[in-house]
């Protein structure tokens, strides 16, 4: 009988071991202001720990973990990008192959659009379409209805598409190649959804911004080339180019110097000056501006950071640090003039910021 | 003898020709003299009848602290045929599994170290890859292990560079006076796994071979709650499937009443999807496909008074990654050529001296590493174990490696245990450890990282104390062993964003210390019934405590990533007669997913349940065995966000023939 007993006390002991308990709490409240900004925090690859943070420019503050937090799981495997529209954030989590769709002000999860392959960035066209970029199926714009929240249709355009910019009723898609290599801008009619052509440019058109309605600006990255061991034998200069959007041809290139190969193209509020850096193998962040014709070489800011973002209106520098893929990165604002003005942590690997 | 002569005048050529070291003088002078010391004493001693002696790795036990060493008991190792060594290990001890994903690469970690500071051995051989210092747990079938020593805490005097945080040895051997015998293994689990497995043996006095074939596949197509989208749905683990099959050909041959020599030869292929994380949506498929072959030759000579091992080894790797998402397609090979020789003299009852050399040729192609990615290295090394009376011994290890470009320090370990009364003994050990970089650290080289040639080897200083506590009547035996550790590992080495660019630096110190315990209680009831049960708790701190980072306030006092400060095992076992009921539960304490501690997985709790009953008749058995793994439908993570599985079941049917029984 007490033998029973022992082996019967054994048996419950492991039956109490056993409870496992998950609790979260979703007691977070956003600023629905206009003070709140967020930041995409890509997280490391594989680890499925990207998050949202939401900077209140008002008291200076961030939320972190904003999506797990009201939605109560996580959000995925690298955050690429955070797009707003109307009250609506879109988020590209790329490695997962999915956006999820939150409410800008509550972070309530509205719907997952699933089986999208390797999503990067997103624009909407002012209407009812929004296009997406993605990796997957060897460079594919696909087409979404904002209203139904439904794909209507894809567009091929170059490999590895990446930024984009609506401009002069025509959407100019940088193929930055993704895992291989491209030199191409693609140009689409955004009222028949039809691909116009393909634009041939310098390696790696990575980041796209808008001097006025018919001039634009493309951050070509370049690229090193390397041999069969990996020792690099030469390099395509990165440069910044610009197009006219009336003829669809490039009226300016400027090389930047040998060995820098920025991943970032910002303007400034009154779209004079041109910002570019960040990403891998590129320290620091260059002004240039834009009627001057020749670019710096001293940096503005002189650090490394993953990504970064100027403020529309006031013109700050909003700069993301991504020291570890294992742990925080940080929220860096500077002035226009390069003067830090705040240092905060936020999720890991932050790479952008939107206003 | 001339056998002998043959073999050293080999080594001899060996390392003049091949190696391109500076060899200090003292060293070739030692080495030199060994070699007619061997060649005296072969000559002047008596030989013994070698018979059984286990003589091909028995200088790992006898020099390696005791208090550390944990052996799966031979009711355990009776009953892994299914498995493979992640999932033993993980049921049976104490060891830090990371797996991606259920059936997925397996990596095993002790003592708050890193996977690649974890040795794992062959037969004595080092396994870890050259590449990135890993070896898969998973390409490894129970099928083909007789035995299994966990040995915790560095040991690198003994095993090498690698073996910092401990080491874990698999062995298999033919055995003698066997005649033949045969068993046939077939089992049947949840998720479409069938594993089949065949074993042949025949030996007699002095030859004895063994051959074995494992076969095992799985859908892996598992039910799981997908917590990570909205509303939970239920899921179907998909991209999961496994196929393995192995070869492994054993022979042992006496050539003489006191030399035998033994040829392993193991082959093992394995193509496994890997498994998406919860968060991915996309079905593109992606998979691994390994090829390890493995080769060795041991020649054992033993006479009264000394011993003589001389044992080479090749293996080769290869590995084939395809996502076809991404349409990344590339492959890693890697070559490891091993040669040790090592004598035992025995110079009275009370000490044992040991001595010997050990050279490894390896080489690492991939088109990330450049054409350089090879390395010869040597190490001298030597044991010395004294007893003081029949109470007080003592255990000394010293080993110096020659790498080229590092300037590895001279490596040793001591040991000390004290029997104060026959049921209480006590240990203490210290232990000076290190390790290379793996090829991956040096050469590696693509668009967005870059191995670093500047890299020291990682240096650690550990130091044990313990007390084993037994107590045995002729009903019962209990066994209490209660560990303390404390390590400081320095230069470890970390891959980190320099200019944008990933490169690996020596970037941390880490200061790890922790308790372990292991009870086993054993009593014997009439009726020929037994009652088994073993608790093993290990408490673990392992820090950083330095930092090159440039916020190291985020992660100075954190504790190691997939390093839990708490983990548990304990297994019950009833045995009747020919039957049994066993119990084993697995408990994992939560663990730190990033570097700050920011984010972590929840500690969980698992327990399986087993049943079997040996069926006998005339020279042949019939094991049944029936098993539900995760009885109580735990969710868990071992990797963050890749899914378990909950309850499955698996049953087994081992058919053993042994023409030995029927004479008998």
């Amino acid at each position: 009988m007490k033998r029973n007993n022992a082996i019967l006390l054994f048996i419950i002991f492991i039956i109490t071991a056993s409870c496992n308990k998950n609790e979260k709490n979703n007691n977070l409240i956003i600023d629905s202001s206009a003070y709140s900004y967020f930041i995409s925090n890509e997280g490391a690859f594989g680890y499925s720990n990207a998050s949202v943070s939401i900077f209140n420019s008002k008291e200076n503050s961030v939320i972190n973990n904003a999506f797990e937090q009201i939605n109560n799981r996580n959000l995925g495997d690298v955050l690429q990008s955070i797009y707003k529209i109307d009250s609506k954030l879109f988020l590209m989590v790329n490695a997962s192959n999915k956006i999820e769709v939150v409410d800008s002000k509550s972070m309530k999860q509205i719907k997952t659009l699933e089986n999208i392959s390797l999503p990067r960035y997103m624009i909407s066209d002012g209407n009812k379409n929004a296009y997406v970029s993605c990796w997957g199926n060897d460079g594919l714009l696909k087409v979404l209805d904002i209203n139904s929240l439904e794909f209507t249709e894809s567009i091929k355009v170059g490999k590895g598409p990446e930024e984009m910019l609506i401009s002069n009723n025509k959407l100019y898609v940088c193929n930055s190649g993704g895992f291989v290599d491209d030199s191409t801008i693609s140009i689409v009619n955004i009222f028949t959804n039809k691909l116009i052509k393909n634009l041939k440019c310098n390696f790696i058109p990575i980041d796209i911004v808008a001097e006025d309605d018919y001039k634009i600006w493309v951050l070509c990255r370049g690229k090193i080339i390397y041999n069969a061991a990996w020792q690099q034998i030469g390099e395509s200069k990165a440069s910044l180019i610009c197009i006219n959007t009336n003829s669809d041809s490039i009226e300016k290139e400027l090389l930047l110097p040998a060995n820098q190969h920025p991943s970032h193209l910002e303007i400034s509020p009154d779209k004079s000056i041109l910002f570019y850096g960040g990403g891998f193998s590129f320290n620091g962040i260059y002004s240039f501006k834009i009627s001057s014709n020749v670019l710096s070489t001293n940096p503005l800011i002189n650090k490394e950071f993953y990504g970064f973002n100027v403020h529309p209106t006031n013109g700050d520098i909003f700069c993301l640090e991504a020291p570890s893929f294992s742990s925080s990165g940080r929220l860096i604002i500077y002035s226009s003039t390069g003067v830090e003005k705040q240092n905060l942590k936020c999720g890991i690997g932050p790479n952008s910021i939107i206003f | 003898m001339q056998l002998v002569e043959i073999i050293w005048q080999k080594i001899y050529w060996i390392l003049s020709l091949n190696f391109k070291f500076r060899l200090k003088p003292s060293a070739v002078f030692y080495f030199l003299f060994l070699i007619y010391l061997v060649n005296y004493n072969a000559e002047a001693q008596d030989t013994i009848n070698l018979n059984l002696v286990n003589i091909v790795d028995s200088k790992k036990e006898k020099f390696a602290n005791d208090i550390n060493i944990d052996k799966l008991d031979s009711f355990s190792l009776a009953n892994i045929s299914s498995k493979d060594l992640s999932q033993i290990l993980s049921e049976y001890s104490n060891i830090r599994i990371k797996s991606y994903g259920y059936s997925s690469m397996a990596n095993a970690s002790m003592r708050g170290g890193n996977s690649y500071q974890t040795a794992v051995l062959w037969d004595g051989f080092n396994l870890q890859d050259p590449l990135n210092g890993g070896v898969n747990l998973m390409l490894m079938p129970g099928f083909f292990i007789d035995k299994i020593e966990i040995y915790r805490g560095g040991e690198a005097a003994l095993f090498g560079g690698g073996a910092m945080s401990g080491s874990v040895n698999i062995t298999s051997k033919p055995k003698f006076n066997d005649k033949k015998s045969m068993e046939i293994f077939g089992g049947i689990g949840s998720f479409s796994k069938y594993s089949e497995g065949i074993k042949l043996k025949f030996s007699n006095s002095k030859f004895a071979t063994s051959i074995k074939y494992f076969h095992t596949s799985a859908a892996n197509d598992f039910e799981f709650i997908n917590y990570t989208k909205s509303n939970s749905p239920t899921e179907v683990q998909k991209n999961a499937m496994l196929l393995q099959r192995g070869l492994l050909i054993q022979n042992a041959f006496f050539i003489s009443k006191y030399q035998l020599i033994t040829t392993n030869l193991w082959y093992q292929y394995s193509k496994n999807n890997l498994p998406f994380s919860m968060m991915q949506t996309s079905l593109a498929e992606s998979f691994t496909t390994d090829e390890n072959f493995k080769a060795s030759i041991n020649y054992s000579f033993v006479a009264s008074k000394f011993t003589l091992r001389a044992r080479t080894a090749a293996f080769l790797n290869s590995l084939n990654y395809i996502d076809k998402n991404t349409g990344f397609d590339f492959s890693h090979k890697s070559i490891s050529n091993i040669l040790e020789i090592e004598t035992e003299f025995k110079l009275s009852k009370r000490n044992i001296f040991l001595a010997g050399v050990n050279s490894n040729y390896i080489k690492g192609i991939s088109e990330n590493l450049s054409p350089n990615a090879k390395a010869e290295r040597i190490s001298f090394f030597a044991s010395f174990l004294q007893k003081f009376g029949s109470k007080l011994e003592t255990k000394i290890n010293i080993r110096q490696e020659f790498a080229e470009n590092y300037n590895i320090p001279l490596t040793y370990s001591f040991k000390g245990s004290y029997i104060l009364f026959p049921s209480l003994e006590f240990f203490v050990s210290y232990a000076k450890n290190y390790r290379i970089p793996t090829f991956n650290d040096l050469f590696w080289k693509d668009f967005a990282s870059s191995g670093n040639l500047d890299l020291k080897p990682e240096l650690a200083n550990t130091y044990d104390v313990g007390a084993a506590y037994t107590l045995s009547t002729s009903r019962t035996k209990l066994l209490w062993s209660l560990n303390y550790y404390n390590s400081l590992k320095n230069n470890l080495i970390q891959w980190v964003p320099v200019s944008s660019v990933w490169i690996p630096q020596n970037y941390e110190q880490v200061h790890s210390y922790g308790i372990e315990s292991n009870l086993e209680f054993q009593v014997k009831f009439k009726k020929k019934s037994m009652l088994y049960i073993n608790l093993k708790y290990e408490f673990s701190e392992s820090k950083i405590t330095k930092s090159n980072y440039i916020y190291a306030e985020d992660v100075l006092g954190k504790q190691m990533i997939f390093s839990p400060m708490n983990s548990a095992n304990i297994i019950g076992r009833y045995i009747y007669k020919n039957s049994f009921l066993e119990i084993q539960n697995e408990v994992v304490g939560k663990i730190f997913t990033t570097d700050d501690n920011s984010t972590f997985l929840n500690p969980y709790s698992l327990t399986n349940i087993a049943v079997g009953n040996t069926f006998l008749a005339l020279n042949k058995s019939l094991v049944l065995t029936f098993k539900i793994n995760n009885l109580w439908k735990t969710k868990y993570f071992v990797m963050p966000n890749y899914a378990m599985p909950g309850i499955n079941f698996e049953l087994n049917l081992l058919l053993k023939i042994n023409e030995n029984h029927e004479k008998k």
